[in-house]
C-alpha cells in the first residue's frame, strides 16, 4: 500500500485529505509543519508528499526543496489556495500543482497518476 | 508732265478757298495731325505733312486720286447721318503704303461750294496706338482674372500638394501664364536647405506638341487642369520633375544663385545667362541643370519669410521672356508664398493640436489608473484578506459534505438533498473567493504575442459543458488582417472567460453568442455579443465596478476583473446594450509589432 505524507497546517483540512485519500486506499500519514513533515519523511518513508505552499514556520516552497534535496525522485503535489503561485519558479520543480478546492477530485487524480506512474518505474 | 495735273488741282483748290482761306488751308498744311481735302467726287485736292507722315505718301503721290481707294478705307463703325449735320465721325481702318493697317477716327466735314458742288473737309485721328493700348488692357485683364482663378483654387487646396500643383499648372497652362516649364523649390528649415519640390513642363518639343495640342483641343478650366494633373508618367517621375529634384542648395550658401535670389526680395531674370540690370555673374548650377540660359526667378516670401522660390522658362518656344511675363509672375508668387505658407501653418496647428490633444488624454488616462488603482488596491487588500480567511473553512466544508456523500449512499433523501446543497453552495462561494483573489492578485502583464481568437477558442473550450448545459452556441469570427496582440496570455484568457461567464448569467434561456476578433485603429479587438436580457443604462453604467451585481449567484469582479486586466494593457473595454436584445462587450489590445519573416 503506498504512503501519502499530507503537511497540511489546517487540522480540518489535514482530516479532510487523510480521510479521502484512505478511502482511494492509500496509508496516509500528516503533519502539521514544514519541520514535522520533514522528520517524518525520515521516519514514515512516503512514497509522495502533498503540501501546502503556505506553511507556519516554513515557507512551503523552501520546505519542498529541502524534502526535494534528500529525495530527489519523491513525487511532490503542491497544494495551494493562490492560483498565482502556479507561476513561481520554485513550483516548477513539483510534479503537480492543485489549487484548494473543497472538490477533492483534482488532488485524488493526481495523486493517483503519480503514485502509479512511480510505483510502475 | 507731272506738274500739270498740280497746277490745275490748285487752281480748283484756289476756286473752292479764295484769298485768305486757302492762305489758312497752306497753314494746315504743316499741322502734324493727317487732314486732307476732297472734291464733290472725292479726289483729293490738298494733303497736309501730318497725312503725309501718317500714310507714307507725299502729296505728289495722291493728289487727284480718289480717297478711299488713296487710303484703301474701310469703314467699321458708321453712326447714322443726321439731316442738316454736315459732320460726321466715323472708325475705319485705313492702309499705310507699305500695307500696315491702321486704325482711325475720320472726322469728314462737307463743304457745300457756291456752283452747288459739295468738297469734303477729312481729319483723321490715329487710333492705333490706343486700340494697341486696349488690347494690352484687355490682355492685362485677362491675365489678373487668370491670377484671380489660381487665386480661388489655392484658396480652395486642402493639401501643400494641391497648392504647389496649381502655382505650377496655374504658371504653365495656356489659360493662365503660358510658361513653357516652371519650378518650385520649397525652403526646408529642419535641413537648412532650399530644395526642388515639384515641376511641370514638357521634356522636349515632340512631348511639348503632344500635351499641348491635346491641351488645346479639350476645353478646361484651370481647375480641372489642376483636378487632372498627374505629376508622374506610368509610375515614373517626369523629366522636370526629376530635374527639379536635383535642384538643392545649403540656406546658408550664399555663393549659390537660388539662394542669393531667395534672400533677396526682387525677382530676377536671367537672359541668356545674364541677370538683367545688374552686374551679377552668370548664375552657376542652376542654368547647367536646367539647360536654359533665360529664366525668371521669383523668391516666395511670407511675412518676411523666404518659403521658396518659384522659376519659369519658355524651354521649348524660346519666347523671349517680357516685362509684362515678369510682372504677372510675380503677382503669383505672391499668392503662392501665402498658400504654401498658410499650408505650413495648417499643418503645423494640426500636429500640435493633435499632440496636445494625445497628451492631455494620457493625463487623463494616467489619473484615472491612479485614482482606481488606489480604491483598487485598498479593496482589493482587504478582499484578498477575507477571501484568504474563509478559503481553508469552505475547503473543509465542502470537502466533508462531499465526502459523506460519496462514503455513504445510502442516505436518507433528505439527508442527500441538503448535502448536496452543501455542497453546491461551497462551490458557488469558492468561485466568489476565487474571483477575489484573481482581482486583488498584483501582478503586471507578461507581455507577449497573443493570438485573440485562438484564445477565444480556447476560453469557449473550457466553459463548453456550462454553454452546452445553458443551450448557449458559441460563433467565433476573425476579421483577416486582425494582429495579434501585445498582451499577457493568462490575463487576457482570464479576461475572456470572464466575459463569456457574463454571458451565462445574461442568458437564462440560452441563444447564440458570436465572438469577432478584428483590427482596431493600432491594435485588435475582440468583441463577445450576446442575445441576453441586456442591461439599463443604471447597470450599464455600473457594470465594471468591483462587487457590483445584478446576479444572485455573483461575485460582482467578473467584468471588474476583466476590465482591469484590459486596462492594465494600456487598451480599452467597452459595454454596448440594449434592454432585451442583448449586450456586446468589446475589449481592445494593442497590437504586438510583427514578427520578422525569415
Amino acid at each position: 500500500m503506498s504512503k501519502i505524507l499530507v503537511i497540511e497546517d489546517e487540522k480540518n483540512l489535514r482530516t479532510l485529505y487523510k480521510q479521502d485519500l484512505e478511502r482511494d486506499g492509500f496509508d496516509v500519514v500528516t503533519a502539521a509543519t514544514a519541520q514535522e513533515g520533514l522528520e517524518m519523511l525520515e521516519s514514515e518513508a512516503p512514497d509522495l508528499v502533498v503540501m501546502d505552499i503556505r506553511l507556519p514556520g516554513m515557507d512551503g516552497l523552501e520546505a519542498m526543496s529541502r524534502v526535494l534535496d534528500r529525495h530527489p525522485r519523491l513525487p511532490v503535489v503542491l497544494n495551494s489556495a493562490y492560483s498565482s503561485y502556479k507561476d513561481s519558479f520554485m513550483s516548477w520543480s513539483a510534479d503537480a500543482y492543485v489549487v484548494k478546492s473543497a472538490d477533492t477530485g483534482d488532488l485524488r487524480a493526481r495523486v493517483k497518476e503519480l503514485v502509479t506512474a512511480r510505483s510502475g518505474t | 508732265m507731272e506738274s500739270a495735273p498740280r497746277l490745275d488741282e490748285h487752281a480748283r483748290f484756289e476756286a473752292f478757298f479764295p484769298g485768305s482761306a486757302a492762305d489758312f488751308l497752306r497753314l494746315l498744311g504743316a499741322w502734324s495731325i493727317p487732314f486732307a481735302l476732297l472734291d464733290d467726287r472725292g479726289a483729293i485736292l490738298f494733303w497736309n505733312r501730318g497725312a503725309a507722315k501718317f500714310y507714307g505718301r507725299s502729296e505728289d503721290d495722291v493728289l487727284g486720286r480718289l480717297w478711299n481707294e488713296t487710303v484703301s478705307e474701310v469703314a467699321t463703325i458708321v453712326p447714322d447721318s443726321v439731316p442738316g449735320v454736315r459732320t460726321r465721325r466715323y472708325e475705319a481702318t485705313h492702309k499705310r503704303a507699305t500695307g500696315e493697317e491702321l486704325a482711325v477716327i475720320v472726322t469728314r466735314t462737307d463743304l457745300p461750294a457756291e456752283d452747288g458742288t459739295t468738297a469734303a473737309f477729312v481729319l483723321v485721328t490715329d487710333l492705333t496706338a490706343s486700340k494697341k493700348l486696349e488690347r494690352g488692357l484687355a490682355r492685362r485683364v485677362a491675365q489678373l482674372s487668370v491670377i484671380r482663378e489660381i487665386g480661388e483654387c489655392l484658396q480652395s487646396a486642402m493639401s501643400l500638394e494641391e497648392i504647389l500643383r496649381t502655382i505650377l499648372v496655374g504658371a504653365t497652362a495656356s489659360q493662365g501664364l503660358r510658361f513653357n516649364r516652371a519650378f518650385l523649390l520649397l525652403v526646408d528649415e529642419r535641413r537648412g536647405e532650399l530644395k526642388g519640390r515639384d515641376a511641370i513642363g514638357p521634356a522636349d518639343a515632340s512631348e511639348a506638341q503632344l500635351i499641348w495640342s491635346r491641351l488645346a483641343a479639350s476645353k478646361h478650366t484651370l481647375r480641372e487642369l489642376v483636378d487632372q494633373f498627374e505629376p508622374e508618367i506610368d509610375g515614373a517621375p517626369s523629366r522636370v520633375l526629376t530635374i527639379a529634384r536635383q535642384i538643392s542648395a545649403k540656406l546658408d550658401d550664399e555663393r549659390r544663385f537660388i539662394i542669393r535670389t531667395l534672400n533677396q526680395e526682387t525677382t530676377t531674370r536671367i537672359v541668356e545667362g545674364r541677370a538683367v540690370g545688374s552686374t551679377e555673374p552668370i548664375p552657376d548650377r542652376i542654368v547647367e541643370i536646367l539647360g536654359v540660359d533665360s529664366f525668371v526667378a521669383v523668391p516666395l516670401r511670407s511675412e518676411g519669410r523666404p518659403v521658396g522660390l518659384l522659376l519659369a522658362d519658355n524651354a521649348i518656344t524660346r519666347r523671349p521672356i517680357s516685362d509684362e511675363d515678369v510682372a504677372i509672375l510675380e503677382l503669383l508668387g505672391l499668392q503662392a508664398a501665402h498658400a504654401i505658407e498658410r499650408a505650413r501653418l495648417t499643418d503645423e496647428l494640426a500636429r500640435q493640436v493633435a499632440s496636445l490633444a494625445a497628451a492631455t488624454r494620457e493625463l487623463r488616462l494616467n489619473q484615472e489608473r491612479l485614482v482606481r488603482n488606489e480604491r483598487l488596491t485598498a479593496i482589493g487588500e482587504m478582499a484578498a484578506h477575507v477571501a484568504h480567511e474563509i478559503r481553508n473553512p469552505l475547503v473543509a466544508i465542502g470537502g466533508f459534505a462531499r465526502s459523506l456523500l460519496e462514503k455513504d449512499p445510502g442516505h436518507e433523501p433528505a439527508t442527500r438533498d441538503a448535502l448536496a446543497i452543501i455542497v453546491d453552495e461551497v462551490r458557488r462561494l469558492e468561485s466568489i473567493v476565487r474571483d477575489v483573489l484573481e482581482f486583488s492578485r498584483p501582478t503586471a502583464p507578461k507581455i507577449g504575442r497573443v493570438d485573440a481568437r485562438k484564445l477565444a477558442e480556447e476560453a469557449v473550450e473550457l466553459l463548453h459543458a456550462e454553454l452546452d448545459q445553458a443551450g448557449i452556441a458559441v460563433t467565433i469570427h476573425e476579421i483577416p488582417g486582425s494582429p495579434r496582440a501585445a498582451a499577457d496570455r493568462d490575463q487576457v484568457f482570464q479576461a475572456v472567460v470572464n466575459v463569456l461567464r457574463n454571458c451565462l448569467h445574461a442568458m437564462p434561456r440560452g441563444g447564440p453568442v458570436s465572438i469577432r476578433v478584428r483590427p482596431y485603429q493600432h491594435g485588435v479587438e475582440v468583441a463577445v455579443a450576446d442575445s441576453g436580457t441586456g442591461m439599463s443604462q443604471e447597470v450599464q453604467a455600473h457594470a465594471l465596478e468591483p462587487f457590483y451585481t445584478t446576479k444572485h449567484d455573483g461575485s460582482g469582479l467578473g467584468l471588474t476583473i476583466a476590465s482591469q486586466i484590459v486596462r492594465d494593457h494600456n487598451g480599452e473595454i467597452r459595454i454596448e446594450s440594449t434592454e432585451g436584445e442583448g449586450t456586446t462587450i468589446a475589449m481592445r489590445f494593442p497590437a504586438a509589432l510583427e514578427e520578422h519573416r525569415v
